[in-house]
């Protein structure tokens, strides 16, 4: 007997004992549609959750702040605790302990340029950004709108010299920065000369009315920002033309051997080579005396008289950008500098590039990035902290949140199962009794030749075939139930969070609707064990009496 | 004679190491000294009783006898339906006393053809789908399945009820089907337990008259069980009386002498 055959044979077996097959089916069916509705809605409450925690892009995000090295061994004296302190508390102390004494004494990380560019290579990461807003000075447009305000001069005096403020690297590609543009266009990715101002600086600026917004696009503004001294010591000068800071110790050693060039047994050339290159000491009464830097600097750097430098860039304004607002329901998750105020916004790659400049720099110490998916979020965090970083990010919400839905789905879950464990026992109290009834039929078979095995598989199948029965008409029954139920969830969900809520409440994946067909055929399977074992070893000649 | 299947036959026996020479080699059906006890040691019953048979090739055998006379066990023995107590037993050159329990089933849809008093057939199936199951315990193909199973119907008269349940048939009808079924496998061996004890005297001629059909049609070897000496001298060239579970006679119903 080929499989087929025997799925049919009980297939119909099924059919023409329409009554006990129906009582099976209610107790699969009940059990069913729980598990059903379980995985539905707790898949739901996951995923619904993660869709609006992915839509508010708040919790894609993570910082990575700068570290310390681990390696740096913490001397045990440091860490001595006295005794009469109980485990828990000991364990927090040690942790601030060690920590405490890292931040002062190991060897800080800090992201280079070269790691950034590591982190930017990591598949799920869609965005690395330094992200912190730093002080500078800008002279702002003379041609400041002709209103008619009692301050006009004042305004005119505002523009023409330099006013402090301060400027924020922003990913132009993020739409939620995109978002807030009032007046104006976005600055694109490869304009490097773009910047953005703040809708409320302009507003203080005298550019108050949507016209004068319009005004301030194409307009300059020029960016000063201070790269810091360096640090010219009384002994050392850094002259041109040679590769390492010198002292005046060795500038004067260097001057005497033009003196003594002539003692030696060196060639002319050689020695108008060495007078040449001697030339380019500073002469003793050059600004080397007074400390100036002597390199030829970059045409955008300014250097001062006390040797302070300072980046000077002309940006041309291309939009207004309005603050961030806080009515995302995620928006307290602020790990980056987005929600930061700052009078002008620029390129985030050349915010990195001014402050790569500045004199002494170390890399950057706090980096905002984000992930395209939340689900992702968990998996960047564990990668950025194997490179030795310090994280911070929604991803311990995410886990509780896993956590907790989690028990929510093993509870009802268990639920399910116990009620389909019932309805297991009722189907193979019914199945049994079916083979009682069926005794003289199982006789017969045997005596037309049907092997025990042949018996077994029959009713095993029969128990199979009611458990997939059970399981679609489940799946299909859930589906309408999922629907008027999500209804009356939606309207209370809405009520609760006191806004729209679009979500789907019970999400069907397929996966799920597996689970359940293989718990149904399982259960239904084993139910089915013992009467199809009892059915199997039955006497031909005994079974055919009961005819 | 066959020379095959005396060869075959003796072969056999010398496998079996089995020295009988006053068993005939070529038997269909052989027992020696065949019981069949119930119950335990203290409440032992003896339904068969130390029976010694053989049934040759194509001939058409009737069992008589009373009620508990053992012919029934026998016949479930023969059937490979139950197993021996004692004796040996070989059927179609088959011993079912070393047989196990699949190859008894195998041995019930292959070699053997079995038509009960009571018809056994399965309720809730038509009379098409009753025919059809030891067909599709055998693996036989759908098409070749349904190609034999309507031969057989219309053998024995039923097509226009083919899809009929047992219910809705006569008591002729649904010992047709059982007919039907016992020879749809081809079997070598045809059992019949009181065929028409069930029917009335008029349907019981014809099943017996398409029972002797059949048998001549597929010259199986016919063994009837029956306490009416009319059907079993009608039926069959030899009579075997039975009686408290022993054979106590053996008689060619053509020469009346004892076989």
């Amino acid at each position: 007997m080929n499989f087929f055959d025997a799925f049919r044979m009980s297939a119909y077996n099924l059919w023409s004992r329409k009554g006990r097959t129906l009582l099976n089916l209610v107790g699969i069916l009940i059990s069913c549609v729980m598990l059903t509705m379980t995985l539905a809605g707790t898949r739901g409450a996951r995923e619904g959750v993660f869709d609006i925690m992915n839509a508010s892009d708040q919790t894609k995000q993570f910082m990575i702040l700068e570290s310390y090295d681990r390696r740096a061994k913490v001397p045990n004296d440091q860490l001595a605790i006295p005794d009469g302190v109980s485990d828990d508390r000991r364990e927090r102390i040690v942790t601030r302990l060690e920590k405490s004494w890292r931040s002062k004494n190991a060897k800080p990380i800090r992201l280079n340029r070269e790691q950034m560019k590591q982190l930017r290579s990591i598949d799920q990461v869609s965005s690395i950004v330094w992200q912190r807003p730093v002080p500078c000075r800008f002279v702002w447009p003379t041609q400041l709108p002709n209103e008619e305000s009692t301050d006009k001069n004042k305004r005119n005096a505002v523009a023409a010299k330099p006013t402090r403020g301060s400027l924020i690297g922003i990913n132009t590609a993020d739409s939620q920065i995109s978002n807030r543009v009032v007046a104006g266009n976005m600055v694109s990715d490869q304009d490097d000369q773009g910047v953005m101002v703040d809708e409320f600086t302009a507003y203080k600026l005298g550019f108050r009315t949507d016209d004068q917004l319009d005004e301030l696009i194409g307009t300059k503004v020029n960016i000063r920002y201070s790269l810091g001294r360096i640090n010219t010591s009384p002994a050392s000068i850094l002259i041109p033309g040679f590769d390492s800071i010198l002292n005046h110790e060795t500038i004067k050693s260097l001057r005497s051997v033009a003196d003594q060039l002539d003692r030696t047994d060196l060639s002319d050339d050689d020695k108008k080579a060495v007078r040449n290159a001697l030339k380019l000491l500073p002469a003793e009464d050059s600004p080397a005396k007074t400390n100036s830097p002597q390199e030829p600097l970059p045409p955008d750097v300014e250097v001062d008289s006390k040797g302070n430098r300072t980046l000077v860039r002309d940006g041309i304004i291309r939009g207004v950008l309005k603050q961030q607002e806080d009515d995302d329901l995620f928006g307290f998750l602020q790990f980056t500098g987005r929600g930061s105020q700052a009078n002008l916004y620029i390129n985030h790659k050349i915010a990195e590039e001014f402050y790569s400049r500045k004199v002494g720099f170390k890399g950057y110490w706090s980096v905002a990035g984000s992930v395209s998916d939340v689900a992702d979020l968990g998996k960047t965090i564990q990668e950025v902290e194997s490179l030795g970083f310090r994280t911070r990010s929604a991803v311990s919400i995410i886990e509780k949140l896993e956590r907790e839905v989690g028990k929510v789905r093993m509870a009802i879950g268990a639920l399910a199962l116990l009620i389909l464990l019932v309805a297991a026992v009722g189907i193979c109290n019914t199945m049994i009794i079916a083979i009682l009834e069926r005794t003289a039929e199982f006789g017969i078979m045997k005596s037309v030749g049907a092997e025990d095995s042949q018996v077994l598989i029959m009713v095993l199948l029969e128990g199979l075939v009611t458990g997939l029965i059970g399981a679609a008409l489940a799946v299909l029954i859930s589906l309408g139930v999922a629907e008027l139920v999500s209804e009356i969830a939606r309207g209370w969900i809405e009520e609760r969070l006191k806004g729209s809520f679009d979500q789907p409440v019970f999400r069907f994946h397929p996966l799920d609707t597996f689970i359940v067909f293989a718990i149904a055929a399982i259960m239904c399977v084993l139910a089915s064990l013992i009467p199809a074992w009892r059915a199997a070893k039955l006497d031909p000649v005994a079974a055919m009496k009961k005819s | 004679m066959n020379y095959d299947v005396v060869l075959i036959t003796l072969s056999y026996r010398l496998l079996q190491n089995e020295q009988s020479p006053a068993l005939q080699p070529y038997a269909m059906i052989h027992a020696r000294q065949l019981s069949r006890h119930y119950g335990n040691d203290a409440n032992r019953v003896t339904a068969l009783d130390q029976v010694d048979l053989e049934i040759e090739p194509g001939a058409r055998v009737g069992i008589l006898g009373r009620s508990g006379s053992g012919k029934t066990t026998l016949l479930n023995l023969l059937a490979g339906l139950d197993r021996p107590s004692e004796g040996k037993l070989s059927v179609a050159y088959k011993s079912l006393s070393e047989m196990n329990a699949a190859q008894l089933a195998r041995y019930r849809r292959e070699t053997v053809g079995v038509i009960f008093q009571s018809f056994q057939l399965i309720p809730n199936q038509s009379a098409f789908q009753n025919i059809e199951l030891p067909l599709i315990l055998a693996g036989v193909e759908r098409s070749e399945r349904k190609s034999r199973v309507s031969e057989v119907i219309d053998r024995v008269g039923l097509d226009p009820r083919r899809h009929h349940k047992p219910a809705q048939l006569s008591g002729g009808e649904q010992q047709r089907v059982a007919v039907a079924r016992a020879i749809v496998n081809r079997p070598k061996v045809l059992l019949a337990d009181e065929p028409t004890g069930n029917l009335d005297s008029r349907t019981a001629a014809s099943i017996t008259e398409l029972l002797l059909d059949i048998v001549e049609e597929n010259k199986a070897t016919l063994v009837l069980i029956t306490h009416d000496q009319r059907l079993a001298e009608t039926c069959a060239d030899r009579i075997i009386h039975m009686s408290d579970g022993r054979i106590i006679e053996s008689q060619d119903v053509h020469t009346g002498g004892s076989a």
